[in-house]
């Protein structure tokens, strides 16, 4: 049962372009997360030195900041979706392994039986 | 009238049979006793002091004690149908399945009552919940016992409805017993929540705490009784 | 081109589409952020699965009137299926229970209900390869029924139980449009894959009888 074989394989490749497309997801970034990120790396750079120097470092965390949450965030997404595609891949190709061996029997049954008359 | 006649017989035929041989009694009280006493140790000596904990531990090791003797009871009983045929037999006399499947509900429930009543003051002994209880509820004791009782016969009551049912499925089957308790357990939880939170509320403050779980009880039970009772003339029919 | 084959490339393109409309159309929510999104196939998973135990009641209910074979293996394929979809709802949900309340497991009743509806289901499987051949149907459909009418009662008692201590985690009615359109998407496209795997499982089961009864006869 080739034909079936076939479809899985499509099911399978539109779950992983999903994945593909899950590496463009835009950024999201709220007011919330900004104002918290960079009232807690100045809580971080009590330095005492000119304000420009303060901004430069201030901003450079808060940047790391968002950024490391972010990362936090997709990893959970994308284990999630990986689970998913993961599973249902599975699922199906061995719906189609189990169809493919039992198709064969059944040809194998029939020739034979014809041989015999 | 002659449909209460045959299950009145039908009931004297298995109550005969389980206690004629007092060892299956003899034997689940004693694994019931075990089983509290495991609990015992697992959180024993020295029991949590607040009320509302030593009646939540007390409810847990009741209502686990009895599922596990209720699957005991439910495999032994159907054991003995199954054995020589006697169900076949039994289906020859023409009687109805419907009469069947009440008879053994009520028998195995007259049964496990039996082991219940024995088994709950032993376990409130056990875990010494008698003597943190309020004084209130110390003065009325008997009163307190037989709600009790009362919770964990409905319970059992819904319990023996769908445990009938899937054990006379389950006795067709090599490896029955681990088979019935995959099973039945699953079907048991709403039984198990109810049933226990009654008896928290009932140990510490000797009421019900609102009729929600009560009503969960009985709505199972009902629910249960009403749809195997329909559905045992299949399980027998094979 | 069968209707299987059909059902399946209407799947498989419907899947590509939610996915699409998942990670792209959807506006990102505010508090889970791009986390949310697991949400979109997660219910879509256990609303399949309460689906799928659903036609398993229906079929066995309609197996034991009737007594056609063709409903018991619907029933069979059907509960079979749903573990699947069970094991996607139990994998995700974790993730995202993580995430959001900083633990694996939380007692939501839906959840909860779900869990005991598909540990049910799982015996109803074991329960049919360890019957005899001539009695597992019927016994099965019996399983199957009483297995589905435990729902309600459980789902109410949970929620008793649970006591309200949570918030309504996944409320669907107050969704911003483009989050509803991409919830639907994907609702219908585990719909469709579940009806597509219905069908290759229901002829898979086919075949095997179709030997089966061959090498009866040549037995004979």
């Amino acid at each position: 049962m080739h034909k079936g074989l076939w479809i899985t394989v499509l099911i399978a490749f539109a779950l992983f372009f999903g994945l593909f497309i899950l590496s463009q997801i835009p950024v999201a970034i709220t007011q919330d997360e900004v104002s918290i990120a960079v009232s807690d790396a100045i809580a971080e750079t009590n330095a005492q030195v000119d304000e420009i120097e303060i901004e430069q470092l201030v901003t450079q965390k808060a940047v790391g900041k968002l950024e490391a949450r972010q990362k936090k965030r997709l990893k959970f997404l994308v284990s999630a979706y990986f689970i998913i595609w993961l599973i249902f891949s599975l699922y199906a190709l061995h719906l189609a392994k189990m169809q493919n061996q039992l198709c064969k029997r059944l040809e194998q049954l029939h020739s034979d039986l014809q041989q015999k008359r | 009238m002659e449909a209460f006649r045959q299950i009145g017989w039908l009931i004297h035929k298995d109550l005969a049979l389980q206690f004629r041989t007092k060892d299956m009694l003899a034997l689940i009280i004693v694994f019931s006793v075990l089983v509290v006493l495991i609990f015992c140790f697992a959180f024993g000596p020295i029991f949590p002091e607040q009320l509302e904990e030593r009646g939540k531990l007390a409810a847990s090791v009741l209502w686990g004690t009895f599922l596990f003797a209720g699957i005991i009871a439910l495999n032994r009983s159907f054991d003995i149908e199954r054995m020589n045929g006697a169900l076949h037999g039994l289906r020859l006399t023409g009687v109805d399945a419907s009469y069947l499947y009440l008879s053994k509900v009520v028998s195995i429930f007259l049964f496990l009552m039996l082991l219940e009543v024995v088994v709950t003051p032993i376990t409130l002994q056990f875990l010494d919940v008698l003597t943190v209880l309020p004084v209130a509820l110390q003065a009325q004791l008997p009163w307190l016992l037989l709600k009790l009782i009362g919770v964990i016969a409905i319970g059992t009551l819904g319990f023996c409805a769908v445990g009938v049912v899937v054990s006379g499925i389950s006795t067709n089957t090599p490896g029955k017993e681990s088979l019935l308790s995959v099973i039945l357990l699953p079907l048991t939880f709403p039984v198990v929540m109810a049933g226990a939170k009654c008896t928290v509320s009932l140990l510490t403050t000797g009421g019900l705490g609102g009729n929600f779980w009560i009503s969960v009880l009985v709505v199972y039970s009902l629910v249960f009784l009403a749809s195997s009772y329909l559905l045992f003339e299949f399980v027998v029919e094979g | 081109m069968t209707r299987t084959q059909l059902i399946g490339l209407l799947s498989a393109i419907l899947l590509f589409v939610a996915i699409y409309v998942v990670f792209s159309f959807a506006e990102i929510e505010m508090t889970m952020l791009e986390v949310q999104k697991i949400f979109y196939f997660h219910i879509s998973s256990a609303f399949t699965l309460f689906l799928a135990f659903g036609v398993t009641f229906i079929s066995s209910i309609l197996y034991l009137i009737k007594r056609r074979d063709k409903h018991d293996t619907i029933a069979l394929v059907s509960t079979e299926i749903g573990i699947v979809f069970g094991v996607v709802v139990f994998t995700t949900g974790p993730i995202w229970a993580r995430y959001a309340w900083n633990t694996w497991w939380n007692w939501e009743p839906r959840l909860t209900s779900a869990l005991i509806l598909w540990l049910t289901y799982i015996g109803y499987l074991i329960l049919r390869s360890a019957l005899a051949e001539e009695k597992k149907r019927v016994y099965s459909a019996v399983l199957g029924i009483i297995g589905f009418l435990n729902v309600p009662i459980v789902y109410f008692s949970v929620e008793l139980w649970q006591g309200g201590l949570h918030p309504d985690t996944s409320t669907k009615m107050n969704l911003p449009s483009t989050m509803q359109i991409a919830w639907l998407i994907s609702w219908l496209a585990l719909t469709l894959l579940y009806l597509f795997l219905l069908m290759f499982r229901y002829r898979t089961e086919q075949i095997k009888l179709e030997l089966e009864t061959i090498q009866h006869q040549q037995m004979n």
